[in-house]
């Protein structure tokens, strides 16, 4: 048989150069000089990064990389398809790699790789930079988004402490989602301190353009970091398909240690309360998540939810990442004068009691039930006024129009958009006790916040709201029963002594700070094990 | 049809339906509605309305919903219609019962019949009644439900084509579930015109996995009626393998799952449902529910029908080289790139035998293109994916032996079905597979372990002796008989749940 015939089973298509044993250094024969160089470019850093010398000669190359990987393990193939190809392999391709690999030899199966990701038509070869033994947080979406609420508000108060404490390399993905690459000055900026105001932001843009970051320093967007034998940690959601892919072989296969924030799992075990198309990319996201180390839950529940998604995966074999609840926590903050007295300006009308109720509108929050309690109170002749702060959300409608109808029959309600930091908190001080009667969270802030500023809360009798409220300072009612939060709302508006003694109850309780949460995080994922 | 005699055929349905539910929510007894009073529409109504009015419950709410409009209610209309009928005055709650009826009354729905199910059992069969299909769940249900008919009374049901209802099957819907075997007649008379059934305190059996329209009005159905949903759980394989199911498959597998949620029982067939539909419900205390009680009813595995004998080698494929045989859709969680990989180094031994797969086309082209290239190099590998139940046959009948190295699998019916023909198997070493293995003639192995595959097929192809043992292992093997199977079933989710006070 001659040495130039096809010999490999996999992978490749059809049409694919032939490569056989001799494959590869056919198909570096044939590509372009740009393409060559790009090509020896990556090699070398492949044989560095396995800790071999790689100033040898251009001609030395091909030979030197097919005995080191001679006898390569299937991390040391993970990174030199990632290396190669410039992007972190999805399973497929790595399985399908491996195998080829030990069917005809490394170096045949890597370039029937180089042609199956495409690469090899690529113009464009991005520099690929390998760390090993960092610890690397993925930052993607916290250090783009203007949302300051809910994961991003976790990540980045969470990551900011850990940059503060510890050598940390901060990333997100590339176009496409097939790779990593540093944060640049300016995103580690927005990441870890929050969205920069517009000028600044079109100022980042601008340099971003033209290859400079704001302190004028070159950028290079699109530089590839392949993480080997790090530890990666993942404070967000990483719910996009290509994302998800790669994250499931880089867990499974790059001798990479991982470690993840958990929050709930609504997607899976609510999709009733969310948008359709919402279960794929979180099941996408679970299926990496399985052959994660360790997951940190947020809350108990979100801990009893991850931990029973776990033993789910007992019917496939698959461990699951080790879950332990590590609960998130709140800072109080003390609001300005001013915004105290805004809020008591807008958001209460005269001596009437006020009830606020944080939170998107959505039917998850149950904001109709809260309506209804509502109306079947001043019915009786009770009189408080209700305000409503969170943006529209899937399904909204419902809610407002009933908001509308209410108003119409010149019910005191009103709707808040959204409210600065500073003019929430003045809000929970305001209010006489707020409500939150979800009926599905990973943690419930706003009855953290509500505490926290010694506000009563009316709150859900289940799962992470009840372990909040068990604490102190609430009453807890089922949410699916709309009589029982109008009797919890009648006798908190009655009965003065109940009230304040809750109040007095939330003033008393101590919350950790997000010092200690992050440290503790930092502590299950990073050190231990 | 003219609109007068339409619309005189809808207020007859209605007449009919309020006649049919108002004892119910009036507690009466049903027999005494035959009372002149409670004959007019109008007064039906009032009463009706006046009677959920006093006591305004969810349940209550969701059967005068079903039985005005024929269609079962949503989650929405059954809360909205509740805080409706507690803060409005009479004559708006009647109008908007009118209304609510006339949403269903431009569709079919509305001119059917209503016959409300008082402690019953109601069985969905929508998948299997309407479709010719006959993969596995339209096979269990099509060896159940026959059993289940003789045995007891059930009302098998489908969903009206707006996915609205549930109705009684048409004669050619119970020939496709209860006669599948038999040459059943799609002719008679038209006297059995379909009706809407209303199920009351009833149980409401899910064989199938219900389809996503009628997830919504099921889930509805199972948290707030007065029925008891119990369901058989297959798998929840879109959920816990996302990256190996088709696109869409997942989000719809999600709507299924809110209605297991607030179902009572599930029968899992086997260990890998059983951990995850048990996992499952063990995380939904979070969100204050206990979900369903899961007990596990394992599917049946048959005896040897078979007539090749135990000692004797099976003839092997067309160039009389032993036949190596894998029954399973074309898609990733079947595994079959690792049984192509594994049959290549085997060949490259120099190890003669042919492979043949057998399978639905599922999707992607790594699988194919793969067979095509090895069939360039003349390997003898084919892959078939419109087999006949005669080629089937055939084919585990010739077969050494049958590899099923899947991933992820609720059961694993190519494993039965290849003892059922006295054929060895190798297959996953955990999970379902693994269980239904244990009962002898398989070797297990890791799906994941190219090698430990590699080595299972070579000692499967060179060791006579061995096959010989498993052939006779497999003859030792304990059967289950389909009627075994349904007997277990009922008395697992349906008996515990008759006559329950809810």
């Amino acid at each position: 048989m001659s040495v130039f015939a096809r010999e490999s089973l996999l992978p490749g298509s059809a049409d694919a150069p032939s490569s056989g044993p001799a494959g590869f250094a056919q198909m570096v024969e044939s590509a372009t000089p740009e393409t060559r160089s790009s090509l020896f470019r990556r090699i070398r850093t492949l044989l560095e990064s396995l800790g071999h010398l790689a100033w040898i000669d251009d001609r030395d190359l091909l030979p030197t990389l097919g005995s080191v990987l001679e006898s390569a393990g299937s991390e040391e193939l993970w990174l030199a398809l990632a290396v190669l190809t410039g992007e972190l392999p999805d399973s497929t391709t790595f399985v399908q790699t491996l195998r080829a690999a030990r069917l005809d030899g490394s170096l045949p199966a890597l370039s029937d790789a180089l042609v199956l990701t495409g690469q090899l038509e690529e113009e464009h070869w991005p520099d690929v930079e390998v760390v090993t033994g960092r610890v690397v947080v993925d930052l993607h979406h916290t250090s783009q988004t203007e949302v300051t609420t809910g994961i991003q508000r976790v990540a980045r108060e969470t990551a900011r402490r850990w940059a503060a404490d510890h050598d940390l390399l901060l990333v997100r993905w590339t176009r496409r989602f097939r790779g990593l690459r540093r944060l640049t000055s300016d995103e580690v900026e927005w990441a870890l301190h929050g969205p920069r105001p517009i000028a600044a932001a079109e100022r980042i843009a601008k340099a971003t353009l033209a290859g400079k970051d704001a302190t004028g320093e070159p950028i290079v967007i699109e530089g590839t970091l392949i993480p080997w034998r790090c530890t990666i940690l993942v404070p967000e959601l990483p719910a996009e398909r290509e994302q998800a892919r790669r994250y499931q072989a880089l867990a499974t296969h790059s001798g990479s240690r991982t470690g993840v924030i958990g929050y709930d799992l609504v997607p899976i075990m609510s999709s009733e309360t969310s948008a359709d198309g919402m279960a794929e990319g979180f099941a996408l996201y679970l299926a990496a998540a399985a052959h994660f180390d360790r997951l940190a839950a947020i809350s108990e529940a979100a801990a009893t939810e991850y931990s029973g998604w776990r033993s789910m995966l007992g019917g496939s074999a698959r461990v699951g990442p080790e879950v332990r609840a590590i609960s998130l926590t709140v800072e109080a903050h003390v609001p300005s004068d001013a915004s105290m007295s805004a809020a008591r300006d807008t958001m209460t009308i005269g001596t009437l009691p006020m009830i606020l109720a944080v939170g998107s509108h959505e039917p998850r929050k149950n904001h109709l039930a809260v309506l209804h309690a509502a109306e079947l109170l001043w019915r009786e002749g009770l009189e408080f006024s209700l305000t409503f702060v969170g943006g529209h959300s899937w399904k909204g409608a419902a809610f407002t129009a009933q908001v509308q109808a209410l108003q119409a029959a010149y019910r005191p309600v009103q709707t808040i958009r959204a409210l600065s930091d500073d003019l929430l908190w003045a809000a929970y001080r305001v209010a006489y006790f707020t409500v939150f009667v979800s009926t599905h969270e990973g943690f419930g802030l706003p009855i953290a916040e509500s505490l926290a500023s010694g506000t009563p809360v009316v709150t859900s009798n289940f799962g992470s709201m009840a372990e909040i409220a068990d604490r102190g300072g609430s009453m807890t009612v089922n949410p699916a029963d709309d009589a029982a939060i109008a009797d919890a709302f009648r006798q908190l508006l009655q009965d003065r002594a109940l009230r304040h003694r809750l109040a007095d109850e939330a003033v008393g309780l101590h919350w950790r700070n997000w010092d200690d949460y992050a440290a503790e995080v930092w502590d299950f994922l990073v050190n231990q094990g | 049809m003219s609109a007068v005699v339409t619309s005189l055929k809808v207020e007859s349905s209605l007449a009919q339906r309020l006649k049919a539910v108002t004892p119910l929510l009036l507690g009466t007894d049903a027999s005494s509605s035959e009372d002149d009073t409670l004959s007019d529409p109008g007064t039906l109504l009032d009463a009706a309305v006046s009677a959920v009015r006093d006591d305004p419950t969810p349940a209550r709410t969701w059967l005068l919903c079903a039985a005005v409009s024929g269609a079962l209610p949503t989650p929405d209309d059954v809360a909205i219609g509740t805080r409706f009928f507690r803060l409005a005055p009479a004559i708006e709650a009647m109008l908007w019962v009118l209304d609510y009826a006339l949403e269903t009354a431009r569709t079919r729905v509305a001119h059917m019949d209503v016959k409300i199910v008082s402690h019953g059992v109601i069985v969905d069969v929508d998948h299997t009644a309407r479709h010719d299909l006959h993969t596995g769940i339209q096979q269990v249900v099509r060896q159940v439900l026959p059993l289940w008919a003789r045995d007891h009374d059930i009302i098998p049901v489908v969903w009206t084509d707006l996915a609205q209802a549930m109705r009684t099957l048409t004669p050619r819907e119970t020939g496709r579930t209860l006669h599948w075997d038999q040459e059943y007649s799609v002719t008679e008379p038209s006297s059995a015109q379909p009706v809407l059934v209303v199920p009351w305190e009833s149980v409401v059996v899910l064989p199938e996995v219900p389809f996503p329209g009628a997830c919504e009005r099921l889930a509805a159905l199972a948290q707030f009626s007065s029925n008891a949903v119990v369901a058989v759980g297959y798998d929840c394989i879109p959920v816990l393998s996302a990256d190996m199911v088709p696109a869409g498959e997942t989000n719809r597998f999600a709507r299924y799952l809110v209605v297991i949620k607030h179902s009572h029982r599930v029968a899992s067939i086997g260990a890998t449902a059983t951990a995850e539909f048990r996992g499952f419900a063990s995380a939904l205390p979070a969100q204050g529910l206990n979900g369903p009680l899961v007990s596990e009813v394992p599917l049946p595995v048959g005896g040897v029908t078979s007539t090749t004998g135990p000692e004797e080698l099976a003839t092997g494929g067309d160039d009389e080289l032993p036949l190596v045989l894998c029954v399973g859709t074309f898609e990733p969680r079947k595994n079959h790139m690792a049984l192509l990989y594994a049959a290549e180094r085997l060949w490259r031994e120099g190890l003669r035998f042919e492979l043949l797969l057998i399978g639905g086309a599922g999707w992607g082209d790594l699988v194919p293109r793969t067979i095509a290239r090895l069939q360039q190099k003349h390997r003898p590998v084919r892959a078939i994916t419109k087999a006949t139940f005669a080629e089937l046959d055939d084919a585990y009948n010739r077969a050494r032996f049958t590899v099923f190295p899947s991933l992820h699998e609720g059961f694993g019916l190519p494993v039965a079905e290849s003892f059922e023909h006295g054929t060895p198997v190798i297959t996953t070493n955990y999970g379902s597979t693994a269980e239904v293995a244990s009962g002898g003639g398989a070797m297990v192995v890791d799906p994941e372990d190219d090698e430990a595959l590699v080595v299972a097929m070579r000692t499967m192809l060179l060791d006579d002796d061995l096959v010989r043992r498993l052939r006779r292992d497999i003859r030792a093997r304990s059967t289950r008989t389909w009627y075994e199977y349904a007997s277990e079933l009922w008395d697992s989710i349906v008996v515990p749940e008759l006559g329950v006070e809810r």
